[in-house]
């Protein structure tokens, strides 16, 4: 009995996937659990394996092609045997243990799985015709879309309130009738997010597209003196070679660390708000953004709270390590409550980070500044200042409160001996 | 202009003795629409006449009196031979009113208004004119049975050439009567006998009303409800009892019926997306059902629910009262056929 493989879902919001690479030709012989090809998707490659020993009957796909989650990739079966012709279609997807096919859920979860399967796709809805030009006016997904009227029909009012939200979902079904119509009325709006990018480029592009349209972003900007920072950091590494320690401490860990503390102190800014649900997290999970020759990722290092200098310092390393080596799974990018972005090598001083979503902030990291400070006695001196840019959700958080935030901040920069409590 | 209250029927006499003041080539022929005035043997001793009761409702009383026999021309039960005479005299330079004293009776008029006043002016290659108004009245509720009762205004509505009116109130009754007479076309109106005894402001002066322009009698934003004749009240009263539930209702009193106004529905469906049509007309082959398509056709992509007609159920009118109340549109009717297209209206309204 053949077996199929399927496209996996590999994270909530995998839609599809791209064919990276064949490791079997038809006719190869597979072993249960052998890597059959790889995909990649959004900022992830991922081996497929075979669900069963067999011989490699039917490929669906070459190398760069994109298919849904769901769709047969290729077929295992008997030697000589015919792949039926239910196969392609009559996917089990329990085959592939890595898939998490998620149940069909409420209308508004919808487009997490569009094309998942094709039956939920052809489910009959029903929409008034204002209704339904409205939508296709304005590219909503109308499969995300409550109905409130009569017999449940989507009227102009469920529209209306859709994009009341801003929640205009890009579709498929929206992108493929544009191109149907005349080039001269497809506008560019009607390009769907991120199309003819790389999968972590469409990725980038939907999360920044999210953010931007999710939230209402503001940044504030201040620099702490980062003199005693410098003084704790060269005092630590002494110690450290003194005791003839591996660990090498930067300042971002310390930057990292005292962003840690001030988050515990401060929760409104380590916090989540998704799907109406605002959750302030008592655990720090950080996101650090750490850039790629082609992109960028956001590792988390979770639990952030409860680890001293040194394992922070570790974690660190690894973490940016595995993204930049490509060894990364949904576990090491998701569940972030803040993250850190640091543009200090490249000689930036203040930006506006853009809000990874669902976070209500993100803290920029500028190059250091020398300047000239006047002291007390009147005599002047040369210091270090470190420039730091909040940007927040003010839906969630105030200026004042943001700015609260940045000060327990530099508190923790300027009192570096605060760090080892 | 000077106004005051007058009952319905009172505007329609009216109307009919100002354009016979006015002009001369205008006549009244139908069945005791004089009356008993002037006839021989009811005269008295000192040579008054009785005064004539004026059709069976009385609605042409005192028109005899002051226009005499020869305009005001009472025939036998004999409406093929009347209607006949009176589209002849259409043809021929008068400006005749023919009434046919209930529309159930049209079967008996019917060739000369379908077969001749409709056509002759087309197949004469407009050499002919024939400015007949055939006055009828229709409607249940009078405890008339069911030859007596119908609403077949969209029976004569069918008939290309035709124009149809039904007013709703005193006031409309007198200015499209006054219109429908100065018409160079067959008009049929068609007056519903519940509404003969309803009081409206009416003007004494002569002034006529457009033919072919409905009504707006009330602004609305989420439903649109076109009603004809007495319906207009059952659409008020519609409108006034979802006003608590934030159901904004434009009223559209369509006065015409044929040509009926499809600028001013298909206006006020783009506007409010929602149509109930209210026609006491059986519900097939009829004007709600007739705008109900046009309607699905011209603004389809502005509707926001499914078209409603709300019409007389497919029987005949019954004689019982219990079941002729049951027959007649009513506002509790248009309120659960509204039900699932302002479903959503009223869920928001609630939030």
């Amino acid at each position: 009995m053949s077996e199929t493989i399927v496209m996996p879902k590999l994270g909530m919001t995998m839609t599809e996937g791209t064919i990276t690479e064949w490791y079997k030709d038809v006719g190869d012989a597979v072993e249960k659990g052998e890597p059959v090809l790889m995909i990649s998707s959004e900022k992830l490659n991922q081996d497929v394996e075979a669900p069963n020993s067999g011989i490699l009957l039917e490929k669906f796909g070459d190398v760069e092609d994109e298919l849904k989650v769901g769709d047969a990739l290729a077929v295992i079966g008997e030697e000589g045997e015919k792949p039926s012709p239910t196969d392609k279609k009559d996917i089990d997807p329990v085959s592939v243990e890595i898939t998490e096919f998620e149940k069909p859920a409420s209308p508004a979860d919808m487009p997490k799985q569009q094309g998942v399967t094709k039956h939920q796709r052809s489910d009959r809805i029903f929409i008034t015709p204002l209704a339904r030009r409205m939508a296709a006016n304005h590219n909503i997904d109308i499969q995300s879309v409550t109905g409130s009227g009569g017999k449940g029909r989507i009227t102009k009012q469920d529209i209306e309130r859709v994009l009341e939200s801003g929640a205009e979902v890009q579709t498929e079904s929206a992108h493929e009738l544009a191109t149907h119509q005349s080039a001269a009325t497809v506008s560019e709006a009607i390009v769907s997010i991120g199309q003819g990018l790389s999968p972590m480029r469409k990725a980038i592009a939907r999360n920044m597209r999210e953010s931007l349209t999710q939230t209402a972003q503001l940044t504030l900007h201040r620099k702490a003196t980062i003199d005693p920072l410098i003084d704790f950091q060269k005092m630590l590494r002494n110690e450290l070679s003194a005791s003839n320690s591996e660990l090498k401490l930067s300042l971002t860990v310390l930057l990292a660390r005292a962003t840690v503390l001030a988050l515990q102190e401060f929760k409104p800014m380590n916090a989540t708000y998704q799907d109406g649900q605002l959750t302030e997290s008592d655990e720090v999970h950080l996101g650090i953004a750490t850039s790629l020759e082609n992109g960028l990722l956001v590792p988390v290092i979770k639990n952030a709270h409860q680890k001293t200098i040194g394992t922070l310092a570790n974690e660190l390393k690894d973490v940016t390590e595995r993204a930049r080596n490509g060894e990364v799974d949904q576990a090491l990018l998701s569940g972030s409550t803040f993250t850190i972005t640091n543009l200090g090598a490249s000689g930036i001083e203040y930006f506006t980070p853009i809000l990874n979503p669902t976070e209500t902030g993100i803290l920029g990291i500028g190059s250091l500044q020398e300047e000239l400070a006047l002291k007390d006695d009147g005599t002047i001196k040369a210091i270090k200042k470190i420039p730091l840019s909040i940007t927040f959700d003010h839906q969630i958080v105030d200026g004042v409160a943001a700015a609260e935030f940045l000060s327990i901040l530099v508190k923790y920069i300027e009192s570096p001996y605060l760090l080892v409590l | 202009m000077t106004e005051r209250t007058v009952t319905f029927m009172t505007a329609i006499n009216e109307a009919m003795a100002q354009s016979m003041r006015k002009d001369e080539t205008v006549i009244l022929i139908g069945t005791d629409v004089a009356g008993g005035a002037e006839v021989d043997h009811l005269v008295h001793e000192d040579g008054r006449y009785d005064d004539a009761f004026g059709g069976v409702f009385g609605l042409s009383k005192g028109l005899v009196t002051e226009f005499g026999r020869e305009r005001v021309i009472d025939t036998p039960i004999a409406e093929h031979g009347y209607f006949s005479a009176a589209v002849g005299a259409a043809a021929t330079g008068l400006r005749p009113i023919a009434e046919l004293m209930f529309n159930d009776f049209v079967g008996f008029a019917l060739d000369p208004i379908l077969n001749q006043g409709a056509k002759m002016r087309y197949m004469f290659g407009g050499k002919a004119k024939i400015p007949l108004t055939v006055r009828t009245v229709h409607g249940a509720g009078a405890g008339a049975a069911a030859q007596h009762s119908q609403t077949l205004y969209g029976l004569f509505g069918a008939i290309p050439g035709v124009k149809v009116v039904v007013p709703s109130n005193p006031y409309d009754a007198k200015g499209l009567m006054l219109a429908a007479i100065e018409d160079d076309n067959l008009v049929v109106f068609s007056e519903d006998k519940m509404l003969y005894g309803v009081k409206g402001d009416v003007p004494e002066d002569y002034y006529t009303i457009e033919i072919g322009k409905a009504n707006v009698v009330r602004e609305g934003s989420d439903l649109t409800i076109v009603a004809i004749g007495k319906m207009v009240q059952v659409a008020q009263e519609v409108a006034e009892r979802l006003n608590p539930d934030g159901v904004d209702v434009e009223v559209i009193d369509l006065r015409t019926i044929a040509p009926w106004d499809q600028e001013t529905v298909i206006e006020s469906v783009k506007k409010t997306g929602r149509l109930i049509v209210i026609d006491e007309s059986n519900p097939h082959n009829n004007t709600a059902t007739d705008i109900a398509s046009v309607i699905a056709d011209k603004a389809f992509d502005y509707l926001d629910g499914p078209i409603k007609t709300v019409c007389a159920p497919n029987t005949p009118v019954p004689f019982a009262a219990n079941l002729e109340k049951a027959y007649i549109p009513d506002a509790d009717k248009v309120l659960r056929v509204a039900d699932e297209i302002i479903e959503d209206l009223k869920k928001s309204h609630v939030m």
